[in-house]
């Protein structure tokens, strides 16, 4: 349901849009008194190929292609470090020599562009070629291709001190020449421009590996990448237009009857979930693959070797669930639905007319708050958990990146970013215009929102994965070390530190001067805002994650022991507990005469106010750990671990 | 009168066990491996929410009949000085009177104020007990003043002497737990004094710890506050006569000439343990507490106690003001009253 509109296709869509959006070269323009413009040959996120013709030759035509790239930081500092970057890693490319390696003749830097002279191949990219074909491409093409990809993948990866990682393989990069040979196209330098602006993640979704999702760029990826090339090429099924990660799912031999198991078990291999149960390098794979076109009959298990099973068996790949299966015994449906790339564990914003939600697959998403359309996304260079906060035309997000990022709400454009020294869990607090969050690198920090200027940071000797609570003097937050801190909101002074027996992961919550918090040692701590001094503790049976909400005198909290609880605030007391039957890790929220929150028995509830009586449950089939946001009309914002976002009805 | 001993014991949970090393654990462990420990370092006496219940009503004073009201005389007042303005501050006056027709005080009460000034100051402290033993037994006196040293000292020692200390290391027993903790030593302490002798009392707690009232409670003792022109109980009596109402089988007019009014529902020092109502409540700007014996509530009205505790005077005035009233309607009964004036 609503599954390729909100996917894949939009992000295609958008990659176009700013293709065009940018003014680029004309032809006729002339570059370096060399190079003149004949015509385009395409757009990517952050560059632009242009087919140009080199002056130098007045005689012949000489063509070459030009890839120019946007240096958007507008910092000079960062542009000088960029076009630093550009410079040695087009050195680089320059030295490599290798057949199915374009030539890096030239490149340069204009006012705000960097160039990239590389020889033109005239052909066309498989993408292309795959379109024109009615039949899937048999076996032996097949081999034959990837064996020459792994071999420029091995140039690539043995190249010293670093390997250079492709990044980015996938058809419409790998161009087929007019000698039927096989080029690499489109290097992963593009990357270094994407710094302080717009763009997509690096690779593409639907080919890139489970890992690059969250930030790393590895040889292995490059080779998961290939995997999942090769499975496109031979079952003609777009992995950009499937869920993530379910090559498993659709074995090549249903769509291609040419394909051997041994085939199939190569690239299953290569397309596993963990990089150590891919082919330890190109040049295993290559030989594997030289194997297999020697002697086509050789027994699996003599070809590739330890570790085929599990790598078919696919760990990691449980099978992902059709959207939105609803049950006969729900009582209500969803409004809208959206459905993104990865899992949902972070609690969504909204502003103007928006929905923000954040999402493990680098994305910060912007949807229309009445249909869920996307409005934009916004890339970080890592998974995000954190919640986004917005603040006057800003929103502020967190990232596995360690960056706090401040973007527009309106154009989905970065205004500044700050980098902290670990990953970002921890959702941000605005107040008196400065923010306030933790990181993994122990610190609690506070920036001016406008240009993200650090006023100060206080040491909290562990990680702060714990959103802050700040009131008008101080800021409140918990510790993986087992601390609740109290800072002075101007200074960052510790007012006030009280300890726990294990992590302080949920969130504080004030209420009448009084700091309610739930911890991993299962206790629920009210604790005196001046002072620090516990008033009471609740045992739960189990770790709380949760943070608690509290309202009229109540407080409503979940414990991974599957409860929900609701506590007198004034004595501690347990008043009802509403019992689920997986953790209830998501933090409840209270709308009207209603409770919502989630659990990890893969249902939103909602429960009455008073005695915690069950209204409906709605089943999503997957943990649902993010906690439910009401907009004013009583709608409920909700994401799984299914990856899709549920609007549903109060 | 024998009270049934409820078969309820604690749960081993508090085993005292200090875990020394944590390592950090990430919001996607699975916390079903996470077996909850003895959340708080420092203390581990404390006692368990879920005590037994103590239920079977108890007979305290035989009733007395209303006589002539007795004439007393006036008690001299110290002058106390009003408040500071900015400065937070607390000052009580406390009587504690047999009245006019008992032989024995058996009431007990404690008061315990602490200001500390300088530089590093030290957040307002006050500790105000009341402690009304039961005379139908054989030394109310002596369960009401065990009840109440007792408890006082074990508030002292867990909460104020560690103020003095050092205040860097926040205090890590909650402040309800310490409370319901003294109640329960203080119950234990009257009913291992003589276990035979089926001594009891009602105690009623009020700390005062920054603008933050904290409250435990078991008996039919009061605690009012008057703030905001409004006077409001704060404790609710653990008597008969109370339940009677609270299920709707009494209405408050009836239960002011109800017969049996001073049956306990509950009381300290009746059995091994005692359940104890603990809450705590922000208070306002400025206001007055009253904790008092029955020997009060039980013979002067609320809008009357209203009416003493709004007139601007001392705190002693005041204290002397309640004291007079139940004075001039009898004195059947001992006189406790707790007045204290804060200003946070």
């Amino acid at each position: 349901m609503g599954r390729l509109t909100t996917r894949q296709l939009p992000g295609k869509k958008e990659r176009k849009q700013k293709g065009t959006q940018r003014v680029g070269l004309q032809p006729g323009d002339m570059l370096q008194d060399r190079y003149r413009i004949v015509g385009s040959l395409g757009a990517g996120g952050f560059s632009s190929v242009y087919q140009a013709r080199d002056m130098r030759f007045p005689n012949v035509t000489k063509l070459c292609a030009v890839k120019e790239m946007v240096i958007s930081a507008p910092d000079p500092k960062i542009r000088e470090l960029t076009i630093q970057s550009f410079e040695r890693e087009a050195s680089m490319l320059a030295m490599l020599d290798h057949p199915a390696i374009p030539d890096v003749s030239d490149y340069f830097t204009e006012k705000d562009r960097s160039y990239l002279i590389l020889d033109l191949i005239r052909g066309k990219d498989l993408d292309r070629w795959l379109e024109e074909q009615t039949e899937p491409v048999d076996q032996n093409t097949c081999i034959e291709w990837a064996i020459q990809l792994c071999d420029a993948l091995a140039h690539l990866h043995n190249q010293k001190p670093k390997p250079i990682v492709f990044r980015d393989m996938k058809p419409s990069n790998i161009m087929l020449d007019q000698h039927n040979r096989i080029r690499l196209i489109d290097f992963g330098i593009a990357k270094i421009f994407e710094g302080g602006s717009k763009g997509t993640m690096i690779g593409t979704e639907g080919y890139s590996p489970p890992e690059q999702y969250r930030g790393m760029a590895t040889p292995a990826g490059d080779i998961y990448a290939l995997g999942a090339t090769l499975h496109h090429l031979l079952t003609n099924q777009d992995p950009r237009l499937e869920p993530p990660f379910t090559f498993a799912e659709r074995p090549i031999h249903t769509k291609n009857s040419t394909v051997s198991p041994n085939f199939e078990a190569v690239i299953m291999r290569c397309l596993s979930y963990d990089p150590t149960e891919r082919y330890e390098n190109a040049t295993a794979l290559k030989e594997t693959l030289q194997s297999l076109q020697n002697a086509n009959a050789t027994p699996v298990s003599q070809v590739i070797g330890g570790g085929m099973e599990t790598a078919v068996s696919m760990p990691g790949q449980a099978p992902t669930q059709d959207a939105i299966p609803v049950p006969p015994s729900n009582q209500i449906s969803p409004i809208w639905t959206f459905k993104c790339e990865d899992e949902i564990r972070s609690n969504v914003a909204i502003a103007e007319g928006k929905v923000f939600v954040s999402v493990y697959d680098n994305n910060l998403y912007a949807l229309n708050q009445k249909n869920g359309g996307i409005v934009w996304k916004f890339p970080t260079s890592d998974g995000v958990g954190a919640s986004p906060c917005v603040h006057d035309g800003t929103i502020f997000i967190g990232s596995s990146d360690s960056r706090m990022y401040a973007i527009d709400v309106h154009t989905g454009r970065q205004k500044w970013h700050y980098t902290t020294q670990g990953p970002i869990y921890s959702s941000p607090k605005v107040r008196f215009d400065h923010l306030f969050f933790g990181s993994d690198d122990g610190h609690l920090y506070a920036l001016n929102v406008k240009q993200g200027r650090k006023a100060w940071m206080t040491n909290a000797f562990s990680a702060v994965r714990s959103t802050p609570y700040v009131d008008d003097e101080r800021v409140y937050v918990g510790t993986e070390g087992g601390y609740i801190y109290c800072m002075d909101l101007s200074t960052g002074k510790t007012n006030w530190q009280a300890q726990a027996k294990r992590a302080v992961t949920s969130s504080p919550v004030l209420y009448d001067d009084v700091v309610v918090v739930g911890s991993l040692d299962a206790t629920v701590y009210a604790l005196d805002a001046a002072t620090g001094w516990a008033i009471w503790r609740f045992r739960a049976r189990r770790p709380i994650i949760s943070s608690p909400t509290v309202h009229d005198e109540i407080v409503y909290i979940g414990s991974s022991d599957g409860s929900l609880y609701a506590l007198d605030m004034n004595s501690g007391r347990q008043l009802w507990q509403f019992e689920t039957k997986g953790q209830v890790n998501s933090s409840p929220v209270v709308s009207q005469n209603a409770i919502y929150f989630g659990s990890t028995d893969g249902y939103v509830y909602s429960i009455s106010v008073k005695k915690g009586e069950l209204r409906w449950k709605f089943n999503t089939n997957s943990p649902v750990i993010s906690s439910p946001i009401v907009d004013e009309e009583g709608t409920i914002y909700i994401g799984s671990t299914n990856h899709i976002l549920y609007a549903l009805p109060a | 009168m024998t009270i049934e001993k409820s078969a309820a014991t604690n749960e081993p949970e508090d085993n005292g066990i200090e875990q020394t090393s944590e390592a950090a654990v990430t919001p996607e462990q699975n916390l079903d491996e996470n077996t909850p420990d003895a959340p708080l370092s420092g203390e581990h006496d404390m006692a368990q929410d879920d005590d037994p219940k103590t239920t079977a009503p108890l007979a305290r004073n035989s009733f007395v009949k209303v006589a002539e009201v007795a004439k007393t005389r006036p008690i001299i007042t110290k002058p106390t000085e009003p408040l500071l303005d900015d400065e937070p501050a607390m000052q009580a006056g406390i009587r504690c009177h047999v009245g006019a027709r008992r032989e024995r005080n058996e009431d007990s009460c404690f008061s315990f104020v602490s200001e500390v000034g300088g530089h590093f100051k030290m957040q307002p402290f006050g500790l105000f007990i009341v402690a009304d033993g039961m005379g139908g037994h054989a030394d109310g006196h002596l369960a009401s003043k065990i009840a109440s040293r007792t408890a006082a000292h074990h508030i002292i020692d867990r909460l104020y002497l560690p103020l003095l200390e050092d205040n860097e290391r926040v205090m890590q027993t909650p402040i309800q737990e310490v409370l319901e903790t003294a109640v329960q030593r203080a119950n234990r302490a009257v009913y291992e004094y003589d276990p035979e002798m089926d001594s009891g009392t009602t105690l009623t707690i009020a700390l005062i710890l920054g603008r933050r009232l904290h409250v435990a409670h078991v008996g039919d003792s009061r605690l009012y506050m008057y703030a905001n022109d409004k006077l409001e109980p704060i404790t609710i009596d653990h008597s008969l006569v109370q339940r009677l109402q609270d299920v709707g089988q009494l209405t408050a007019e009836e239960a002011t000439f109800y017969r049996y009014g001073h049956i306990l529902l509950r009381a300290v020092g009746q059995s091994e343990e005692v359940e104890v109502d603990t809450y705590m409540r922000l208070l306002p700007k400025s206001g007055i507490l009253m904790l008092c014996s029955d020997g009060v509530s039980g013979f002067i009205s609320d809008a009357e106690i209203a009416e003493i505790l709004k007139q601007d005077a001392s705190v002693n005035t005041i204290a002397d003001g309640i004291f007079s009233a139940a004075m001039s309607v009898g004195g059947f009964d001992n006189i406790t009253a707790v007045v204290i004036e804060f200003k946070l």
